[in-house]
């Protein structure tokens, strides 16, 4: 079962500074297997982004990744030198970026864009790599899709540029699909099109898919597995409908009863969570990040982090309060 | 209840401008087209659409932003419009809005008081009393009144939008235009956020017009519920009934399109994919601007436009389709 799958352990990304270290990423394990959508929820700052990049050492300038493992096939990718990473970039893993204004090259028409993936990964000539691509834009339903691949990505609409986006990520028919926030900055009868697509193609094609973000409506309806981060931390992991009927970190319980829901009753007041996800410095809280705002801390809470514990098959809480 | 604001067949038009020596105008950006509609004194008016629908327009023209290409706009049983310099400034401590952005919205150069306190200067004010009143709506909205001396950039997203919220109830205003006021907030933030502006209602009582693409948020917060598609109002509902009896079709593909947050309850829900994008404002299809992507649409809807009916009471939409089959 293990085969196929991907298994990060320990990953560490830290940003130095030149007076502070501000630990974006510390110490997040998790496993997904093939076929399967996992989700990683946080809000904006928590590492979710960061913690995906560097997956496949594109974490941003200026971070290190400093420990950990990312097994894949057998290997770590986070040892393999830059031409070996490369060759799996766009092929083996794909990227779904969050903006895809500022992820796609303004002056390279996305047909040209979408081509290089083939000519790169798959030595297509020029030819054959332009049927292809328009191939790709159909399956991806692209209105007027020979049209769209002689255009610019600042002629496209937001759902169009995002789904010239995907069409590229799932071009060399990628194993693992990275989507960091890949509907966030499109409309929600679009949203819904791009999801089913995703989703679709994990189950045809066995694509694994990572999906980060930080709409817990849409990690409940696509994804099986999810993952709850916290300041740089994983605070919660396990099965999806396991995870939504007993949550048990103090955090996650309150996330999921600060979203308004469609099908409950209006006009009730939120639970809110007091004060503010810790600043993206150093300066984070001691012990479990989240004790400051949380309603059960303690003084344990407060001098020592808490570690994973399992508290039933395929569901671990890191949490002094929430007893085994 | 008595109406507040009566909106009548509100139409905002841009012209689209074409070469540099020479203008010339090539077309005719419909971005409200006819929209009509009325919030009563202490109540919510949610308006939903997706982006470009026209509905920060629709916001905009109502606090005196934008000059209605047409339209009757009444406020508290007087016309108002954008050309009546005495009316706006009678109409500006009524009437106040709220932006998307908390980042964007607040003069960087200002300090909290100064940007919470600006509102006043239309009037004689008195600095003293200015202060007071500033610490005041500092306290209703959660903030410390320690905190007036700052500025905008020292505050996380969450203030600042607390401080846009203060700014907007300093003169009591009776109708609060809240244009995406969450949006850019984190879940967490969010619900505190949502949680405040429903208690400075209780409080004060005064109207909102809350402008939102989150039907979640949308209805959970409003009285009534109005979907906007493409410049115009389709479908205008209590918002209790909104999910449990959509009748406009665009408003059924809208709603099935919200995820909830709850897996078993996804799981049995029926899905509506719409087809294609919106089409653009510039040239918008013929008769109901959703036929083209509505799986019911019949021969008519793409010659005639629907006009609104009430098809039961206190629910009215805009589709031939559904007024046939309530006969």
């Amino acid at each position: 079962m293990m085969e196929g799958g991907l298994k990060v352990q320990d990953l560490c990304t830290y940003f130095f500074g030149r007076t502070s270290i501000n630990k974006a990423v510390d110490g997040i394990s998790y496993e997904v297997w093939t076929g399967e959508i996992m989700a990683i929820v946080g809000e904006s700052g928590c590492g979710k982004t960061v913690s995906a990049l560097s997956l496949i050492q594109l974490n941003p300038p200026g971070s290190q990744i400093v420990r950990g493992q990312v097994l894949w096939k057998g290997r770590d990718l986070l040892r393999m030198g830059s031409d070996e990473i490369c060759r799996i970039r766009g092929k083996e893993i794909s990227m779904v970026f969050q903006e895809p204004l500022t992820a796609l090259n303004p002056i390279q028409t996305i047909g040209q864009q979408i081509a290089e993936v083939f000519q790169t990964h798959e030595r297509l000539d020029k030819k054959e790599a332009e049927r292809k691509t328009i191939e790709m834009l159909e399956a991806v339903a692209m209105p007027d899709a020979e049209k769209r691949a002689k255009s610019y990505p600042f002629q496209l609409s937001g759902g169009m540029r995002q789904r010239a986006m995907i069409a590229m990520a799932l071009s060399c028919k990628p194993d693992l699909l990275i989507a960091d926030e890949p509907t966030t900055a499109v409309d929600v009868t679009i949203q819904a099109q791009l999801l089913e697509l995703i989703a679709s193609l994990a189950k045809e094609v066995k694509t694994t898919v990572i999906l980060i973000t930080h709409n817990l409506g849409i990690v409940a309806r696509y994804a099986s597995k999810i993952v709850i981060m916290y300041a740089g931390k994983i605070v919660e992991k396990g099965d999806t409908p396991t995870l939504y009927a007993h949550p048990r970190h103090p955090y996650t319980i309150s996330l999921l009863k600060a979203i308004p829901r469609l099908d409950q009753e209006s006009g009730k007041k939120l639970v809110t969570i007091d004060g503010q996800p810790p600043p993206l410095d150093h300066r984070l809280p001691s012990g479990c990040s989240f004790h400051p705002r949380c309603l059960y801390a303690s003084k344990k809470c407060k001098e020592e982090f808490p570690p994973f514990r399992p508290i039933s098959d395929n569901h671990e809480v890191a949490c002094w309060f929430v007893e085994g | 209840m008595s109406v507040l604001l009566e909106v009548k067949d509100l139409k905002k038009y841009f012209p689209l401008i074409k070469g540099i020596l020479r203008e010339r105008q090539i077309g005719l950006i419909k971005a409200v087209d006819g929209v009509s509609f009325a919030i009563r004194k202490g109540e919510t008016l949610g308006l939903v659409g997706e982006s470009g629908c026209g509905k920060t327009t629709t916001g905009r023209c109502i606090v005196g932003l934008e000059e209605p290409t047409s339209g009757k706009i009444t406020f508290a049983g007087k016309e108002i419009s954008a050309s009546d310099g005495l009316g706006l400034r009678e109409l500006q401590g009524r009437v106040q809005i709220i932006f998307q952005d908390p980042f964007g919205s607040l003069d960087p150069r200002l300090t909290a008081e100064e940007i919470i306190a600006e509102p006043l200067m239309v009037e004689k004010f008195n600095r003293c009393e200015a202060r007071e009143k500033v610490k005041e709506v500092m306290g209703l909205v959660g903030l410390d009144s320690e905190m007036i001396n700052r500025y905008a950039h020292m505050f996380s997203g969450g203030q600042r939008q607390r401080i846009s919220i203060a700014r907007a109830i300093i003169r009591r205003p009776s109708l609060i235009v809240c244009d995406e006021p969450v949006s850019a907030l984190d879940v967490s933030i969010q619900a505190q956020i949502i949680n405040l502006f429903m208690e400075l209602q209780e409080k004060l009582g005064h109207s909102y017009l809350f402008i939102a693409h989150d039907l979640s948020v949308v209805r959970n917060i409003s009285t009534w519920v109005a979907v906007m598609y493409l410049g115009k109002i389709v479908e205008v509902v209590r918002a209790i009934e909104l999910f449990k009896k959509p009748w406009h079709f665009y408003t059924r593909a809208l709603i099935s399109a919200v995820p909830i947050p709850d897996p078993s309850v996804e799981k049995e829900r029926h899905r509506i994919l719409l087809k294609g994008e919106v089409p653009s404002p510039l040239n918008p299809p013929s008769g109901c601007h959703f036929h083209p992507r509505c799986w019911e649409a019949k021969k008519v809807c793409s010659e005639e436009e629907p006009g609104m009916k009430e098809v039961e009471p206190e629910h009215w939409v805009a589709c031939w389709v559904v007024e046939k089959q309530l006969g």
